[in-house]
């Protein structure tokens, strides 16, 4: 559980540390969005090398971010398998049964990987390089146009502020109960899959009671404490653009059209 | 030895860094004694005996539990024996309760060592008397039981696989008096029944009640090991050092040391301090103040 990089901050002092949280979410979006589009191996390349510059400017070290692909890694191999064997065309490498290897599935299986790693990778510098808290501002101010339509934009932040918070708390709560689990002989790596599965329970089930626990009891310290709306609600640190985010701007707005070019043309 | 530490040291990697926790750890732990490890919060107690069932392995240096060795390259899957042999029973145990009933959370340990569903059943049956749990209780959800009760339950399910050792991490906390006193009961007839005993305690009531030995913690060190009859009888600026506070009976002592009483051992609860001191009035000499001050009209 220590090992686990997705969606934790690390504290830093690279150039990305200094940008508003604002900038930084739209970048990753935008990129996201792009990727999905990319259909020719310069638009990977293109993309590569904002990636490389993204990673480089987070000023954190590339073992970290091989630590944050490592659980992915199962994922990625099920997606390669179905691509591989799973998709039809010419021409036909090997077959057997229902089973078969073709050229356009090798393609398919090698820009999945190439798309999934790029995802994860972005994105774990977003929240390798951004304070929960500071993700669920960006996202209310981000998304404040939507109260117009009566969205509860604030109550959402909180929401999802409070959610970030407990994720910490969970993983530790989980550490606690498997240790206490394992003492009396439980075992996650032995067995069938269907004892594997098993084996959960007694994990789930405390965890679940502490975590609804843990949630009453926070509702409970909330109202005490006079809490209303979350409208209200100010904040001590104010979002504001800086130079840095205009550089980034620019560069992502490079980046774009750039990817455009490569895309339209299909170089 | 049941279990020795040689040499460990451990360190938490997190995230990319290190961050070492204990340091040249080397302790021997004597069957059927019970050992109080003491000291101030994040001086590695924790860390410590989570090293005694292989919960964590050491970076450096080795374990002995018995005839098994615990190093850093120890396998998960050859772990389970020294679990069996080393129960252990964490802060606020409750929360590891499960199951549908008290009878079958409690058996869950024995099924998972290998015995039959019967034995299992019937070891749990036995653990939960030993802590004394009305067996009204057996076939309720243990949700629905107080948070003392809730406690019984998870120390029955660490008793039920009858390990030969048995480590609590500050096992009292959050308890009322009542439940600390029976907690306190338990733990001798457990050592009466010859178990080797391992309790983290901030306590230090409790340690000088129930401990033959007292491992002092300080910064990831081990900074004494001791008898408890030596350990109290430092002197009060060495607890002072090592942020432990001393027991009241034995602070009372040392101020009637001064004043200058004489106890040939440490009284270890206010009943025997009262009896050791009541022995030392002379009572001739008392009754014949009272008879004194009663002539002159003073106290009845």
């Amino acid at each position: 559980m220590n090992g686990l990089v997705i969606g934790q901050f690390v504290p830093g002092h690279g150039p990305l540390y200094r940008l508003d949280p604002r900038t930084k979410i739209l970048v990753t979006l935008a990129y996201v969005f792009l990727l999905v589009f990319a259909n020719h191996p310069w638009t990977y390349v293109w993309s590569g090398i904002f990636l490389a510059a993204v990673l480089y400017a987070s000023g954190q070290k590339a073992s970290l971010y091989w630590k944050g692909l490592k659980p992915v890694f199962w994922l990625i191999l099920f997606t390669v398998f179905l691509q591989v064997f799973f998709t039809g065309g010419q021409p036909v490498l090997w077959q057997w049964s229902f089973l078969k290897v073709t050229g356009p599935g090798l393609v398919n299986a090698f820009e999945v990987v190439l798309r999934f790693t790029m995802i994860v990778l972005m994105s774990t510098t977003l929240t390798l390089t951004t304070a929960p808290t500071q993700i669920a501002g960006a996202l209310e101010a981000l998304l404040r146009p939507l109260k117009k339509i009566k969205v509860p934009v604030a109550e959402l932040s909180l929401m999802l502020s409070i959610a970030l918070r407990f994720v910490p708390l969970l993983v530790n709560e989980t550490e606690k109960i498997m240790k206490a689990q394992k003492s009396r002989g439980m075992s996650l790596s032995s067995g069938s899959l269907i004892a594997r599965s098993k084996a959960v329970v007694p994990l789930l089930v405390p965890l679940f009671v502490g975590a609804l626990q843990r949630a009453l009891d926070l509702a409970n310290a909330m109202e005490v404490r006079g809490f209303q709306s979350a409208d209200q609600r100010t904040r001590y640190r104010q979002l504001a653009f800086g130079s840095l985010d205009g550089t980034v701007a620019a560069l992502t707005g490079l980046f774009v059209l750039g990817f455009g070019f490569l895309w339209f043309y299909q170089l | 030895m049941v279990i020795s530490i040689e040499a460990l040291d451990f360190a938490y990697q997190a995230g990319s860094t290190k961050h070492t926790v204990l340091h040249d750890i080397n302790l021997d732990f004597a069957a059927g004694q019970l050992t109080a490890i003491v000291g101030q919060t994040g001086s590695g107690k924790s860390t410590l005996v989570q090293q005694l069932n292989a919960l964590l392995l050491p970076t450096a240096g080795q374990v002995r539990v018995r005839d098994w060795v615990i190093t850093a390259k120890s396998k998960e899957k050859h772990l389970t024996p020294i679990r069996k042999t080393v129960g252990m029973v964490f802060q606020f145990p409750e929360s590891q309760l499960f199951a549908p009933t008290v009878l079958e959370d409690v058996a869950y340990g024995p099924k998972n060592f290998g015995q039959s569903s019967a034995d299992a059943t019937a070891a749990a049956k036995k653990a939960l008397q030993a802590v004394h749990l009305p067996e009204d209780y057996w076939a309720q959800s243990p949700f629905n039981l107080s948070g003392g009760q809730m406690r019984r339950v998870a120390l029955a399910g660490v008793l039920a696989a009858d390990p030969a050792i048995l480590v609590f991490d500050e096992p009292t906390a959050g308890l009322d008096p009542e439940g600390q006193a029976d907690f306190l009961n338990l733990l001798k007839e457990l050592k009466a029944a010859g178990k080797t005993i391992i309790l983290i305690s901030h306590q230090m009531d409790q340690v000088l009640a129930v401990a033959d030995q007292v491992v002092v913690m300080k910064d990831g060190t081990v900074a004494a090991h001791e008898s408890t009859a030596a350990l109290f009888a430092r002197d009060s600026a060495w607890f002072a050092e090592h942020a432990l506070a001393l027991p009241s009976v034995v602070a009372f002592t040392k101020k009637l040391v001064q004043a200058g009483y004489h106890f040939d051992q440490q009284p270890k609860t206010a009943a025997e301090l009262a009896a050791a001191l009541t022995a030392q009035v002379d009572w001739q000499l008392a009754k014949a103040l009272l008879a004194e001050q009663g002539a002159g009209g003073g106290v009845q």
